[in-house]
């Protein structure tokens, strides 16, 4: 059977045509007669007057329940406002202060205390400003030296240990496999999980085979403090006369045109690497004799 | 804010209680076919439109009381046979010649049978069929009544005229 029609039929909005087409439905006789005869079915009496009576006299005894929307007060709206800018603030605040340096670079960073940190390259520090006047603490990962002020103890915590010091200047490195505490003024405190040592001024800590090992430090300044010298342009006596100092060498030149001008940097850390980063540039070559005797000459006269 | 009129208002309440009272009482007798208890789900229903007033809107008033009168349905109401009376007055047929007490007895039996067929459809089918066709309400107001969409409100009213045929003619 079309059900559409049917639906029409229902609905009472068929045309005469489509009731004829319905009509040659076997099953339609059926249903027109259910129709009729369902139609003639009467609801029980509903005595509506009767009904609302009979609710009128219920309605004053029961209360209508109120919608609790209510427009907060504008001080309210004001103070609520107030309290999330105040919550947020003291959320970014509580934050630790983090420095990062990457590949390559160094940072100079001053606490709170005035107490200065020097951050090596590839290395995270991170303290809490807001806590600072209670416990002076800074996280490291990586390298850095660091000139405390004088005060309260001030820690150093990294992943394999931590320092504690008073006033003093010392150098702590954690990177790779190597853990090691140089201290260069004042006394520090290294403590890598039970294990503590004390070092005093020109003494190192270094880890080795999970054991803290007292070393001598000859230096007083860490060594990739500044261990590089760079210059831009500058007449070549000036330039060696700068190596001569660092490296603590006799320098011998011969037949070298003093006009001659550098532009780059020498590592301090590493004799022959530095005079190859000054000689060839420039067309010159070198030759060291007894380890502390330097002669430069031009390329072209030891051929 | 808009102040419309409310349903908070007696003079607004009766009406709507004058428009939908009887509808509604007809709509739980269809499902359970217990007259009194129609009528107090009925007026429940209209006590908690009462108490509720500042929260529907005149206009949502119906759709919220035949959900109200649905829902205390389900909770309370035991189910019994729906048997709906015949008005007594009317024939199917009014030509005079085919008042035989052959024809009349027939029409007595089919009458009874139908019933019975009535009664025995599932409530969710008899409910629709009988707004339909003892109501005369068109498929938008059923689905709307019943919350479900006017092809399920079509397909339960076929279901149950399929279901009438094939047991009337069965017996």
């Amino acid at each position: 059977m079309d059900t559409k029609l049917l639906d029409k039929w229902l609905n009472g909005t068929i045309s005469a045509n489509e009731l004829k087409q319905l009509e040659t439905y076997p099953a339609f006789g059926a249903y027109r007669k259910i129709d009729a005869y369902t139609k003639r079915l009467e609801t029980p009496d509903f005595d509506t007057a009767a009904g609302y009576q009979a609710i009128k006299s219920r309605l004053k005894t029961v209360p209508h329940t109120e919608t609790k929307v209510r427009a907060l007060p504008v001080l309210l709206k004001i103070a609520a406002v107030l309290i999330v800018l105040l919550a947020s603030y003291v959320y970014i605040n509580s934050l630790p202060t983090h420095i990062e340096t990457s590949i390559a670079e160094s940072k100079t960073v001053v606490l709170p205390d005035t107490s200065e940190v020097i951050v090596n390259e590839n290395s995270t520090v991170s303290y809490n400003e807001n806590k600072w006047e209670d416990e002076r603490v800074v996280n490291l990962q990586g390298e850095a030296y660091f000139k405390v002020a004088k005060g309260e103890t001030f820690t150093v915590a990294t992943t394999r240990g931590t320092v504690q010091v008073l006033g003093t200047q010392f150098n702590v490195s954690d990177t790779g496999a190597t853990f090691m505490v140089e201290c260069y003024e004042g006394k520090v405190s290294v403590t890598h999980q039970a294990t503590q040592l004390q070092l005093s001024q020109g003494q190192a800590a270094v880890l080795q085979d999970n054991l803290l090992v007292r070393k001598d430090v000859y230096v007083n300044k860490p060594v990739w403090f500044g261990k590089e010298s760079s210059f831009d342009n500058v007449p070549i006596a000036q330039v060696l006369d700068d190596l001569k100092d660092r490296y603590e060498i006799v320098l011998n030149t011969q037949n070298i045109d003093v006009t001659l001008r550098f532009t780059g940097s020498f590592t301090h850390t590493d004799l022959d690497a530095a005079l190859q980063t000054i000689t060839i540039p420039l067309g010159l070559t070198y030759t060291i004799e007894n380890n502390n005797t330097v002669t430069i000459v031009p390329a072209t006269e030891l051929d | 804010m808009n102040k419309k009129s409310n349903v908070c208002e007696e003079r607004t309440y009766e009406s709507v209680y004058n428009a939908y009272a009887e509808a509604i009482r007809n709509f739980i007798y269809f499902k359970c076919g217990d007259k009194a208890k129609a009528f107090d789900v009925t007026q429940e229903a209209f006590i908690k439109l009462w108490e509720n007033c500042k929260k529907v809107a005149p206009d949502k008033a119906k759709s919220y009381l035949y959900t109200v009168a649905n829902n205390t349905f389900l909770n309370t109401v035991a189910h019994k046979k729906v048997i709906l009376k015949y008005a007594e007055a009317q024939t199917v047929s009014s030509r005079v010649e085919k008042h035989t007490p052959q024809f009349l007895l027939e029409e007595k039996e089919y009458s009874e049978k139908l019933q019975n067929a009535i009664a025995n459809l599932t409530e969710i089918q008899r409910t629709a069929f009988l707004l339909s066709r003892v109501e005369g309400k068109k498929y938008r107001e059923i689905a709307e009544i019943l919350n479900i969409s006017e092809k399920a409100t079509s397909k339960r009213i076929h279901d149950a005229l399929e279901a009438l045929r094939k047991t009337v003619e069965k017996i």
